[in-house]
Parts: structure tokens; sequence; C-alpha cells
């Protein structure tokens, strides 16, 4: 059956002379794979509709039978030409792409993690500074999608409001405790034997501000190396807790070693 | 066994594994193989064999040479350009370029491009032998790389840690125009190429 689509390239792979097979995460069926035979070829209309990162509208000959669908058409719908123009924008339009690809499963329709993603790599493609910021909104929020919204207000074990707590309180220690859903006060984790991962109060500060604020402010704010660090590898331990099998992102990898 | 003989069918086999060999190609090459002459075939054995044992990457640009006739005749050639060093992803590429008759620089050969979601980094592509010839004394008369990769998503981030890597060592870095083919017509021109083309536009 014939069916028209928006999607957004989440990978392209060489296949044969003059053809690719693509990953798409399309607005009406979710995560698919599709073949756009011949698109590789001088003739072909829509060779750069399939570059990964682009925006695109799609004509799929679908069957409900078959892995892998073909593509009859494709046209750009917005190219994101700016995000080719620095290695950041690159780096943060790579693990948005590998991400919802390695944590989001064939064809269940998700037009909210969609429009997250065409959003966000909107986003990227026009700002100008602090670009990081948009993945780890983009974590924030998918994560949040497929059902796993983290707390960072009350405390996971004792329910207790964390900052007001942390007020009064001697030792203003936080543990990140993915299995409970999200952060604990570390007298409360300790009170009950378990050993989170210990986490500055700076870094839960800021990842709720993140998951708070407009998109449009979030070229504005500025994250210290070390803190950006530790935003990460929370966002990281929470994702990988919560998705079965989700590897190290690859783009990270070979992203660190470019802006070394 | 689909056929009647072994031979034929690991014959067949081995032709399909050739990159744009499909199954039916491959029973037409080997049939035709059966048909030619002992010699003939002998011929075409020893040319793969030849070409599997002779042939290495250039010491100098990392394109496909001869054991024997190593540095390749591009980079001894005292004719060329030796101030111009054009770096492609692959020996195809070079071929390209030789075809037009227009350039006449030097070469360097990544053999591919950095491939993030596919893991390929800086560490696998010719990038050391690259600036290892750069800081050899003999090459100080290299003034200007020209970045020819293909404007994929790869491509692009390549050439930006290409330029990264190679502008604090005082040289010109320009990378090839991006735009619309001869002979085709605007009409038909899809967004992105169209935008790449306005941007790249040059005084008339």
């Amino acid at each position: 059956m014939i069916k028209k689509c928006e999607a957004i390239v989440l990978r392209s792979i060489d296949y044969r002379d003059q053809s690719k097979i693509l990953t798409l995460y399309t607005k009406e069926f979710g995560r698919i794979s599709a073949i756009a035979k011949g698109c590789r070829s001088p003739q072909s209309k829509y060779a750069s509709a399939f570059e990964v990162g682009s925006h695109i509208n799609a004509v799929l000959y679908k069957k409900s039978t078959r892995e892998v669908q073909n593509i009859s058409d494709a046209s750009v719908k917005t190219a994101f030409l700016g995000i080719t123009a620095s290695l950041e924008k690159l780096s943060a339009m790579h693990q948005i792409v590998e991400l919802i690809r390695l944590a989001t499963e064939d064809e269940e329709m998700q037009p909210k993690i969609f429009a997250l993603l065409a959003e966000t790599l909107w986003r990227v493609d026009q700002s100008k500074r602090n670009i990081g910021n948009f993945f780890f909104y983009f974590q924030v929020k998918l994560v949040t999608l497929l059902g796993f919204k983290p707390s960072f207000e009350e405390c996971v074990l004792s329910g207790k409001n964390i900052w007001k707590e942390l007020e009064s309180a001697d030792e203003k220690l936080l543990a990140l405790l993915p299995e409970h859903g999200g952060i604990a006060l570390r007298r409360e984790a300790e009170l009950r034997g378990l050993s989170g991962r210990a986490i500055s109060i700076q870094a839960v500060r800021l990842i709720q501000l993140l998951a708070s604020s407009a998109m449009d402010d979030l070229e504005n704010l500025r994250l210290q190396d070390g803190v950006a660090g530790e935003i990460a590898q929370i966002l990281d331990t929470y994702f990988r807790f919560h998705i079965e099998d989700l590897p190290p992102l690859r783009s990270r990898e070979v992203f660190n070693q470019l802006t070394q | 066994m689909r056929y009647t003989s072994q031979a034929i069918e690991t014959l067949i086999e081995e032709f399909a594994k050739l990159p744009g060999i499909g199954k039916k190609t491959a029973q037409r090459l080997a049939l035709h193989v059966l048909r030619e002459k002992k010699e003939d075939v002998e011929l075409l054995a020893k040319a793969l064999m030849d070409a599997k044992e002779i042939v290495v990457y250039c010491s100098e640009c990392q394109n496909m040479t001869d054991k024997h006739n190593n540095p390749c005749s591009i980079c001894t050639n005292q004719k060329r350009n030796r101030s111009m060093l054009c770096i492609v992803e692959s020996p195809s590429d070079v071929i390209a370029f030789e075809k037009t008759n227009q350039y006449t620089g030097l070469y360097h050969v990544l053999h591919g491009v950095i491939s993030p979601l596919d893991g390929i980094g800086p560490d696998d592509l010719k990038l050391k032998e690259l600036l290892a010839r750069l800081s050899a004394a003999g090459s100080q008369s290299i003034k200007e790389i020209i970045l020819a990769l293909n404007p994929t998503v790869e491509g692009e981030t390549t050439v930006l840690y290409l330029s990264k890597l190679l502008k604090p060592l005082g040289l010109k870095v320009s990378r090839i125009a991006r735009g619309i083919p001869i002979g085709s017509e605007l009409e038909y021109t899809d967004e992105a190429t169209l935008t790449r083309a306005l941007e790249g536009r040059s005084d008339v």
C-alpha cells in the first residue's frame, strides 16, 4: 500500500552500487527500515534527501509483512544545512539520532517523540552556542516520553521535597537511584542500605533547569566542562538502566576524539 | 548443489562476492571463463594474483601503486605542481580528478571518511601519514590543501576536522565547490544543492 510519511533519517548505509538502506523515524509509523533503490545514481532526484539527520517527506510502498519497506519518492522538508557548520553541532545531531535509533522500537508510532526529534534538530541547526545543552534537553524529554520520567524534585525513597530538606540538612548530598526513578537524599539511601551514585546538587539543579527551560533559552545557558561531564554521566546512567542493552554511543566516542 | 560441477558452483560463488555482481552475472562470467582458452584464463588468474601481490599503498600519497614503483608516478613527477595537495577519500577519486586534466598538483588518499555512527574516527584514516608528510623536510613546498571530499554528512565532518587540524600549520586550506551539475536544470535541483550553490556563487 502506498503511504506518505514525514521522517527523520537516523541512519543511511550504502547498499550495492546505487541504493541505500535507511533507518527512519517517521511521524506516522515510528522507527522503520526502508530501502531507497537507485538513490545514489547520478540521475536520482532525491540523493540529498537521505543524509543522516535530514527531515524528509517520503512515499513508501509499505507492506506489513516486510521488514524493509520500499521508498518510491522523497523530498527534503528541512535540510538542516547549518548543522554541518561546526563539529559541536554535528556531535549533537549524531548523538540525538543515534540515541533515538537505539532507544526506540520498530513501528511504534509516537508522534510526540517525532515532534521532539524534529524540533531539537531544528534548534541545533539554528543555534549558535552551547549546543551540547540541546542533547541533554533531548535526553531528559525522550526518557520522559518513553515512560521513565525522572524525579528531581522529591526524594524517590522518602517522598520529601529534596530542596527543602537540603536547606535544613548539614550534609548536602544526593544519590542517583535509577532503579527507583530518580534522585534521593543520600541519608535516606544510607538508611535503607542503598548505595546510589553520589551526585552534586549543582548538576541536579542544572538538569532541572534544562528540562524546564524553553528551547529558546537553552543556547544562553553556559555549563562548565566539569558539570557538563557530570550531567552527561547522570543522564547516561539513568538511560542505561531503563533502556535494556543500550550500548555507549559510538558517535560520542568519535566526537570526543575530534574535539580533543 | 545447483550445478553438476562443484568447481563451477565455487567459481560462481566467488564471482558473486564481487561488488555489483549478482548470481546471474556471476553465472554468466563463470560460463565465459569456461569457454575461454586455457592461456587466457591463466592470464586472468595471473592478473588477479599480481594485483594482490604487487599493489601496495604509495608511501607518499597512500594511493595504490606497484611495489617496484613506490612512490607512485604522480608523487615522483617533477612536472606536477608540488605546492598543492588535494585530499580525497578513495583511489577512485584520484582517477576522477586525473580524468579532468585540470588538476596538476599532488594527492593524498584518506581511504575513508570519519563516520561517527559506524564508530570510524580519525585513527582509522590515513591522517598520521598526512601529518608526517606535511611535517617532513621535503614537503615544505606545500602551500595549499584542497579538501575534495563527498558532500555528505560524513564528508563534512571530515572536512571540519581536517581544517581544524591543518589551519594551525599555516597552510591555505580550501574545499571544492558544491553546486549544480552541468547540463541539469534548476527546476529539478533539490533545495539543499540549490542553497549550497547560492552560498558558493562567484563573480562574473
